[in-house]
């Protein structure tokens, strides 16, 4: 694969947490397909947690970032909650700074803090 | 270094362009106006060869105007040695990537400070894929380094303005999130008009 693709991979457990993998770059031109998806059910499904892993997403533009505000808020009105867990790259880490939304997630160091926290 | 351009976290500041807050583009775009021609110099295109290029394509989006997958598309009334036009945002920001590199490298031995790559292929992502989704395609793609930063110029195939709708992304949700980045990353950013088109240029400071 190429790291221009996005790359998704869901991992469930038995106790109600839904781990989200996501790889590759995250960019309006290509879409969020698949992520969009993940997150949705997550929220749906009523889990205790959603960790969406974002320690391999090389780069997210905006329409990343709306398709993780959009997810905050369906986990939101679920009742789910929603870790965000890095480490982050630079260019992810900026994208919440410069958009000034690093306050509406939570976010974790890793998945391991995601999962304990 | 990129001491001046800390300008995070504050909320939706409409006014953080320094200068020429030229910006915010007129609400409808005069198509037909005179003087068409832009006069920011496309001149020297650090034209990298798009070697990954891969065929992706916006898989979900049937855009008319969308560039069509192999050659170049169409361009506006310009140059005939303009440089091709990325296939996707990734390709964009892997030119810009590379002129960035080259640019350090020259100037220092090391490779570009990290923010301000982030922000560079940040702001590069944002136009072009706004000229894609928004713009009725992209038409043409320039990054050059000027004695003022790093000028992209982005071109699309509609005349229209960029839609503009800044919200506070603290409070309200979704969308329209692309051009406040762009805005906030940028030292100015203007729209030019010509007959096929629009041409959205935006100047990064790199220092």
């Amino acid at each position: 694969m190429s790291a221009d693709e996005l790359r998704v991979v869901v991992e469930t457990t038995d106790d109600g947490v839904v781990v989200i993998r996501v790889r590759g770059s995250l960019d309006g031109w290509t879409g969020p397909s698949g992520l969009v998806e993940a997150l949705e059910k997550a929220a749906e499904d009523g889990g205790r947690l959603t960790v969406a892993d974002l320690s391999r997403l090389e780069f997210a533009d905006s329409t990343g970032l709306h398709a993780l505000l959009n997810a905050q808020r369906r986990h939101t009105e679920a009742g789910v909650r929603l870790v965000l867990a890095g480490p982050l790259g630079t260019g992810v880490r900026r994208l919440f700074e410069v958009s000034g939304t690093l306050g509406a997630f939570s976010f974790a160091d890793t998945v391991d803090a995601a999962l304990t926290c | 270094m990129n001491g001046e351009r800390e300008v995070l976290h504050d909320g939706v500041s409409p006014a953080d362009g320094p200068e020429e807050a030229a910006a915010t583009p007129a609400p409808t775009a005069p198509s037909d106006e005179g003087a068409e021609e832009p006069t920011v110099t496309r001149t020297d295109l650090p034209q990298a060869p798009a070697d990954e290029s891969g065929p992706q394509r916006p898989s979900d989006e049937n855009d008319p105007g969308s560039p069509a997958g192999g050659g170049g598309p169409q361009r506006p009334s310009d140059e005939n040695d303009a440089p091709e036009v990325p296939q996707n945002a990734a390709a964009a920001r892997a030119v810009v990537t590379r002129l960035l590199e080259a640019w350090s490298h020259g100037r220092s031995g090391e490779g570009p400070a990290e923010v301000v790559l982030a922000d560079a292929l940040l702001v590069t992502s944002e136009l072009v894929t706004n000229a894609v989704r928004h713009g009725g395609g992209l038409t043409g793609f320039t990054a050059e380094i000027t004695e003022e930063g790093l000028l992209l110029t982005v071109a699309d195939a509609s005349p229209e303005a960029p839609v503009v709708t800044e919200r506070d992304p603290a409070t309200a949700p979704i969308g329209g999130y692309g051009w406040p980045l762009v805005r906030r990353l940028t030292e100015w950013v203007s729209v030019r008009h010509h007959l096929g088109g629009k041409n959205v240029v935006a100047l990064i400071a790199l220092v």
